[in-house]
């Protein structure tokens, strides 16, 4: 059932009890009142009509007539036919609860004998085939005899004017109960509409439309659940799509991975293949003995990369303080030999903090980088200046062929080459950049690259300079 | 003669095919990007495309949509993603077959060959001298009459062919032909050699070489 339906059905159903409840208070007094009022006038008409029954019986005496129950009966007779209350009716009942008179329809059924004992006036209220009587009962002493009078009033009135008001009351409830269940459910819909909305949402959301938001803009708690709701939605966004990023990472990196690893395996097989299968002419052999050479070697410079990439993304480093000059002037030293170009050194002293050996990778990459664009005046030029804040700047400046604008952004990418085909002639790996970046990541820096096609390329990052 | 066209960047990768091809009969071009491929399929007509599907400038997919829009020339893929979505995207595109990296170079030119078969391009039977051989049903014909070769015989005589006119070393044949788990026996090889000299008649073209093995002189 909708929570709606079960608001207006609560809702009614409270109406409808207390409506009742009240109702039945208002008639049950009117009714009371109108009964109490009744008796009154009633019990006054009695006393009025004992009254004239015994003016008449008084005159009886005074003319000396004398007194017998047929005589009275007679006069009650005429004082009630010639009254005009002709809704009254008398009994007489003798000493023996004999009925002697009546003139009361269905007396029968009355069962009168049981209140004619009464010592006082009394009166009771019966009920006969949907008349109601008000029967009064006295007592006269006459002629050593007790006879018993009743007096009976129709009373159907007081009744009748009950069931009138329980029948309107009955049509103003329905109507009441009707309109009240239009509105109630008019504005259970209005206030249930948001709930509905955010279950609209949350089932979107549930199949998988992670942008899907709530748009509700109430300030009572439908409002705040919707903004808490929004909250959490963005949150789960958020992290799936960072999960998803990292899946397309991971694809990414297994896709770049497998090709680079699938290609010079294949040429590796092919060419061996071909070698052990014929006895092929010198100049092929020379060409098929090269190409395996050549794509060996491009996978052991891959493997080695690789795991050094592995072995970062495990371990935590441990950074020490030393002096980077220093540093810098005897690697190129040591390494030099391996790049065509010369490398002219710019240091200020400084102490930083780092890892000695992986900044090596990370310089020795750079390095590899800039003098595979084939500088125009062959020289790489490593500049390290004190900047603000503490920071050492390491530049490795290169007047090679640069990076078209469409790649910058993207060379860090694991596997990701600019040209390939250049790139592999010098059995680049595309992994270079990324390894940098990396090691960099660690030392919570990061590179950054200027560069212009065919004007040259500077790469430079910051490490914390440390006071020594 | 086929003209075959090899787009492929890795230039180790394109000279092996173009080396197995041309030794296989074929004329071959070979383009390192999407762009020159363009160019030369423009300009020259193939019977066949071999196509890798990461290309700088112009990728093989967009390549293969291009060629299916004006040509109806054969393409096979070949590619380093051997994930079955992207199988099924090259298909869905129109490539005629694919082939993952690391391939051996026999099942590429198997491959290759079937194509052609199925485009009718390449000669079902293919006469060698007065021998005619049926690529599709395995069957070998001397002078119009059908000559029964066993299995093994008939993968021999298809090595032979494709390698025709070089020296094949001995133990690379047995290998190639009866699988590498068999230990080499130099009897079965030489039986069957012998066997297809006398029911070919090819007694002079298959010759033996000294110290290296076989080599079919057609």
């Amino acid at each position: 059932m909708k929570f709606w339906k079960k608001l207006v059905l609560f809702v009614i159903t409270a109406i409808s009890i207390i409506l009742s409840i009240s109702r039945f208070y208002i008639v049950k007094n009117n009714f009371l009142n109108s009964l109490e009022n009744l008796v009154k006038q009633n019990s006054n008409q009695n006393i009025l009509e004992r009254y004239m029954l015994e003016n008449a019986i008084v005159n009886m005496i005074e003319t000396g007539e004398q007194i017998s129950n047929e005589k009275i009966i007679e006069n009650l007779k005429n004082m009630y036919e010639h009254s005009d209350n002709n809704s009254e009716a008398i009994a007489i009942y003798s000493e023996k609860y004999e009925q002697i008179y009546s003139n009361i329809k269905d007396i029968e059924s009355l069962n009168i004998e049981s209140i004619l004992d009464e010592e006082k006036e009394y009166y009771c209220l019966r009920e006969v085939k949907d008349s109601h009587y008000m029967l009064f009962s006295s007592h006269w002493f006459i002629n050593n005899e007790t006879i018993y009078i009743i007096n009976a009033y129709d009373v159907n009135t007081i009744y009748e004017e009950r069931d009138r008001q329980l029948r309107e009351i009955l049509i103003t409830d329905i109507i009441i109960l009707v309109i009240s269940s239009i509105v109630i459910s008019i504005f259970s819909i209005l206030l249930t509409k948001p709930i509905d909305s955010l279950n609209k949402t949350t089932k979107k959301i549930a199949s998988g439309n992670f942008s899907e938001r709530v748009n509700i803009k109430s300030k009572d708690e439908i409002g705040e659940l919707a903004n808490s709701f929004n909250l959490m939605a963005d949150q789960v966004e958020n992290k799936i799509n960072e999960l998803n990023l990292q899946v397309k990472q991971k694809n990414d990196f297994i896709n770049g991975f497998t090709h680079e690893l699938k290609t010079p395996m294949t040429a590796i097989v092919g060419y061996s293949d071909l070698l052990r299968l014929r006895n092929t002419d010198e100049e092929t052999s020379r060409k098929a003995i090269n190409y395996i050479y050549s794509e060996t070697k491009r996978l052991e410079k891959l493997s080695f990369k690789l795991m050094k990439l592995m072995s970062l993304s495990n371990e935590k480093i441990e950074l020490e303080v030393f002096e980077i000059s220093e540093f810098i002037e005897k690697m190129v030293k040591m390494e030099s030999i391996i790049f065509n170009s010369k490398i002219e050194l710019n240091l200020e002293k400084a102490y930083v903090k780092g890892d000695k050996e992986l900044l090596e990778v990370v310089i020795k990459n750079l390095l590899e980088n800039s003098d595979k664009s084939e500088p125009k005046d062959n020289k790489i030029v490593i500049k390290g200046e004190r900047r603000e804040n503490k920071k050492y700047r390491i530049s490795v400046i290169d007047k090679g062929c640069g990076i078209p604008k469409e790649h910058i952004n993207r060379v860090t990418e694991d596997f990701y080459m600019v040209d390939k085909a250049r790139s592999r002639e010098k059995s680049g790996s595309g992994i270079g950049l990324s390894l940098v970046k990396k090691i960099l990541n660690l030392h919570n820096s990061e590179i950054f690259i200027e560069s212009e096609e065919n004007i040259g390329t500077t790469a430079y990052f910051e490490l914390e300079e440390e006071a020594k | 003669m086929n003209k075959i066209l090899i787009v492929e960047d890795e230039i180790a990768i394109s000279d092996l095919i173009k080396i197995a091809l041309e030794n296989r009969g074929y004329m071959c071009q070979t383009a390192k990007d999407g762009e020159i491929a363009s160019n030369y399929i423009e300009k020259n007509v193939y019977d066949l495309i071999l196509l890798d599907i990461m290309l700088p400038k112009v990728d093989g997919y967009e390549l293969l949509d291009y060629i299916r829009k004006s040509y109806e020339t054969p393409t096979i893929f070949i590619t380093a993603k051997s994930q079955t979505e992207d199988k099924i995207k090259g298909l869905n595109l129109g490539a005629d077959d694919y082939i993952t990296k690391p391939f051996e170079i026999e099942e590429l030119v198997a491959r290759v060959e079937a194509v052609l078969r199925r485009y009718n391009k390449g000669n079902e039977e293919q006469n060698f001298g007065d021998v005619s051989i049926n690529f599709a049903n395995r069957s070998v014909k001397k002078l119009g009459k059908n000559v029964s070769l066993t299995p093994k015989e008939f993968d021999l005589l298809i090595l032979l062919i494709q390698n025709r006119n070089c020296a094949l070393y001995r133990e690379v044949i047995f290998e190639k032909v009866w699988g590498e788990e068999l230990e080499f026996e130099t009897r079965t090889l030489d039986l069957h050699i012998q066997r297809l000299r006398k029911k070919l008649g090819w007694k002079d073209k298959i010759k033996t070489v000294y110290k290296i093995g076989y080599m079919l002189e057609i």
